[in-house]
């Protein structure tokens, strides 16, 4: 196994990625879709793990920063949800060329991170594969929890809350950026991942889709994904006990073993 | 877009560690290398990738900048032992990433032949900062971003790290409450620091019967949760003269516990070495100076402190 940061050329701007290599040619190809902004840093060496498992069950992977995230290119600001969508797109082209070898190309991804998965699979032919942890239906109730995130800033700047939600809206379709926990959440990202649904990418894709709910395993699978399984004959959901390892929790999650285990079952079979 | 390539080197304890190297143009090129040491458990980019715009502001100046993930950390190799958040900001505060910060400057001199270095970091990183600069006068000054003087956490994450005198001060306190219903009510509810408990009792069955044991007087109550290396580094780096800058965000409390917990404490001491450091307070600005207008300004005293430092170089 080895691993090769580097820096991908994207018309010109450069995309940060870790290629790990399995020790034999691989014919599995995994690209990882990190989540948004914070959930990326806190999540990003579950991620480092699984991927060094994969290889060492010779699954070449490639993980990558969106523009605009990690090590990338661009200020988070002038990236939104498509540019992330073109970034995955290019990372399957990029594992291909990085492994001639491979003939089955799953792409992975965590919250927003299984979204732009979804979206970049349906746009694609040659991605056999999606496995969606934690996956985000809904993108305008997720945006709303980027909002609560900015209130509670607020409380713990000035103990009061001096702008609320309908104002941030406001002001974030009239043009103007807000800041999350430093993030500058323009429109245009704010208004394509509102509108995202999740049934709607699933809907153009053809492959295999293993959505994975993630929780302490005391709530129901959410009726949508169930909802979402069943539309879709080659579409699965299983329940994994985890923590939110995506947010500052209490434990430091340096692999979450349960997601890796039912991830690598799942690639041990043919899309 | 500024120069940035990845860069991986070898660490003492046996682990490749993955960063990212910035390097100015030769034309402004200083020598001087700012390392920017992971804060806490999110690596090198930073919260909000604050390092990547310490490194867009820098590097134009003339400064080298290496951004680089700790052993268990990021992208480089490694595990952690603990499982707790907390646990692990302990053992950053107790200065487990000293060797790896002089591996990497080790790696830079000699792969770029840079041998001064600036040494920064955020919370974490400008701890581990300071404890590797009490050992290493490669680094030449210190541009601390919310320095922290406490340790973590509550008492059960202090417990570990508790030293000896820190440890003889509470004996008397616990043997006090012995008798007290409230603090009895509270052991049986499971809401004591078992730990701490079970280690000063350790302790005390350990030099039970010496002399200088009988000496040992019951003090305060509270726990001193200053962490024990803080004192001795910082000290260490103003008495070889080199300087600091500590910029701290209004809204934590950061400032304070390092007014309350080092200022007071070491008043004499600092007299003659009040002019080797500098505090700058952001006010508003969080704990990870959130805001674009807090990065604004810390970039900007960043900039100002570190040209005038090197305007002679």
């Amino acid at each position: 196994m080895r691993e090769d940061p580097q820096f991908l050329d994207l018309d010109g701007e450069r995309l940060f990625a870790v290629y790990h290599r399995s020790s034999a040619p691989a014919h599995r190809g995994v690209v990882v879709c990190h989540p948004l902004g914070e959930e990326k840093l806190w999540s990003h060496r579950v991620f480092v793990s699984l991927a060094r498992e994969l290889a060492a069950a010779g699954v070449a992977t490639l993980r990558f920063d969106f523009r605009g995230e990690g090590d990338s290119d661009r200020r988070f600001e002038d990236a939104d949800l498509e540019s992330r969508v073109e970034d995955a797109i290019f990372a399957v082209d990029a594992v291909r060329t990085l492994e001639p070898s491979i003939t089955e190309v799953t792409l992975l991804g965590l919250r927003l991170g299984a979204s732009v998965a979804a979206v970049a699979a349906s746009r694609r032919k040659d991605v056999d594969r999606l496995i969606l942890w934690d996956p985000v239906v809904d993108g305008s109730a997720y945006m709303q929890h980027f909002l609560r995130l900015q209130l509670m800033a607020q409380m713990a700047v000035h103990r009061r809350v001096v702008e609320d939600r309908e104002a941030l809206t406001a002001r974030i379709l009239g043009g103007d950026s807000i800041n999350i926990e430093g993030y500058e959440l323009t429109g245009a990202l704010f208004r394509q991942v509102s509108a995202f649904r999740l049934a709607d990418a699933l809907a153009g894709f053809g492959g295999t889709t293993l959505m994975v709910q993630i929780d302490q395993g005391d709530n129901p699978v959410k009726p949508e994904l169930v909802a979402l399984a069943a539309a879709n004959e080659r579409g699965r959901v299983v329940q994994v006990r985890e923590d939110a390892f995506w947010k500052e929790i209490r434990n430091f999650y340096q692999r979450a073993p349960e997601l890796s285990r039912v991830t690598l079952d799942a690639l041990s079979t043919s899309a | 877009m500024i120069p940035a390539r990845p860069v991986c080197f070898q660490s003492r304890l046996g682990h490749v560690l993955h960063g990212i190297l910035h390097e100015p143009d030769d034309s402004v090129a200083r020598g001087v290398c700012v390392l920017l040491l992971s804060p806490g458990v999110k690596g090198r980019v930073g919260p909000h990738r604050l390092y990547l715009k310490v490194a867009a502001r820098l590097v134009p100046l003339g400064f080298h900048v290496l951004r680089f993930d700790f052993h268990g950390l990021g992208d480089s190799e490694g595990e952690l032992p603990e499982r707790a958040l907390a646990d692990v900001y302990n053992m950053v505060h107790a200065g487990r990433y000293a060797a790896d910060t002089i591996d990497a400057m080790d790696w830079m001199e000699r792969s770029v032949g840079i041998r001064r270095f600036v040494g920064s970091g955020l919370c974490g990183g400008s701890i581990s900062a300071l404890i590797t600069a009490e050992a290493d006068r490669r680094i030449e000054c210190l541009l601390g971003l919310g320095l922290p003087t406490v340790l973590e956490g509550g008492p059960e994450n202090w417990a570990r790290l508790l030293t000896q005198q820190q440890a003889a001060a509470l004996r008397g306190s616990y043997f006090g409450k012995v008798t007290d219903p409230k603090s009895l009510r509270r052991f049986l509810s499971g809401k004591s620091s078992y730990r701490a408990i079970w280690r000063v009792i350790r302790q005390w069955l350990a030099t039970r019967g010496r002399s200088a044991d009988a000496e040992i007087k019951p003090r305060a109550a509270e726990i001193d949760r200053t962490n024990p290396r803080f004192a001795s580094a910082f000290m260490a780096i103003l008495q070889s003269s080199r300087p600091m800058i500590l910029i701290f965000a209004g809204a934590d409390r950061l400032r304070s516990q390092f007014a309350e917990h080092f200022e007071s404490h070491n008043e004499a001491r600092l007299r003659d070495l009040r002019h080797l450091y500098e505090v700058h307070v952001i006010p508003e600005a969080n704990h990870v100076f959130a805001e674009a207008a807090s990065v604004a300004e810390l970039l900007d005293v960043s900039e100002r402190w570190l040209v005038a430092r090197y305007s002679s170089h």
